[in-house]
């Protein structure tokens, strides 16, 4: 597995968490979560068919850590 | 253990701004949203970049896909860095911009079209009557 690979997928995971931080379920919080759950699910799929188990990971952790760092900036924001 | 399959540099450069293309856009069509952010809007996103297409453009164990992650996140997070400069330095915007779409009001001579030719960034506040806060 390549650096460049782990690197991608890092990336992706990353844009992948940040765009779900977006996301404040209001109304049928449940079904929304399963939703962007199965989206993520998805992505992540594509991810290890394209290139592994490992890259996956990576992407989780990317999305993961994107994630937290978009919420934790919008909490910040909202404190103001 | 290196399973992968190396690219030529002129292709792994393409899959990357193929990439940053997309990471610019995804972020472009999420700031230009006219409303607050749907279901729809995330599931669509998500769609476009991991949609069918990279399936069918990258092959599976090569370093192309590697190369496209990495230009998605650069042409992404780029914008949003372009954009927080901007924020940081514009007189009009304060950072709750990001939040809520909040803004100085335009004065005389500046104001802003009906037309929207310029593009509504982020969710603009509206009056109960519908109509636009800003623009009146």
């Amino acid at each position: 597995m390549s650096a460049i690979v782990i690197l991608g997928s890092i990336g992706v995971g990353a844009v992948l968490g940040w765009l779900t931080g977006i996301l404040e379920p209001r109304q049928r919080p449940f079904r929304q979560i399963l939703a962007v759950l199965a989206a993520s699910a998805a992505v992540l799929f594509e991810v290890f068919w394209l290139a592994g188990w490992q890259a996956s990971l990576a992407a989780i952790c990317g999305g993961g850590l994107a994630l937290l760092v978009h919420k934790l900036w919008r909490r910040e924001l909202r404190k103001r | 253990m290196n399973e992968s399959i190396s690219a030529t540099t002129i292709q792994l450069l393409g899959a990357g701004g193929f990439g940053a293309l997309i990471g610019w856009y995804v972020y472009y069509v999420n700031r230009y949203r006219k409303s607050e952010v749907s279901l729809n809007d995330i599931v669509t996103l998500i769609g476009v970049l991991g949609g069918g297409a990279i399936l069918a453009i990258f092959p599976a164990r090569t370093d192309l896909f590697g190369a496209y992650g990495i230009g998605l996140f650069a042409g992404f997070f780029t914008y949003f860095i372009i954009l927080l400069v901007m924020v940081g330095i514009s007189k009009s915007f304060t950072v709750e911009w990001f939040l809520d779409g909040r803004r100085k009001r335009p004065m005389e001579p500046f104001f802003i079209p009906e037309d929207k030719a310029g593009g509504t960034a982020m969710a603009m506040p509206k009056q109960e009557d519908g109509k636009s806060t800003v623009n009146d």
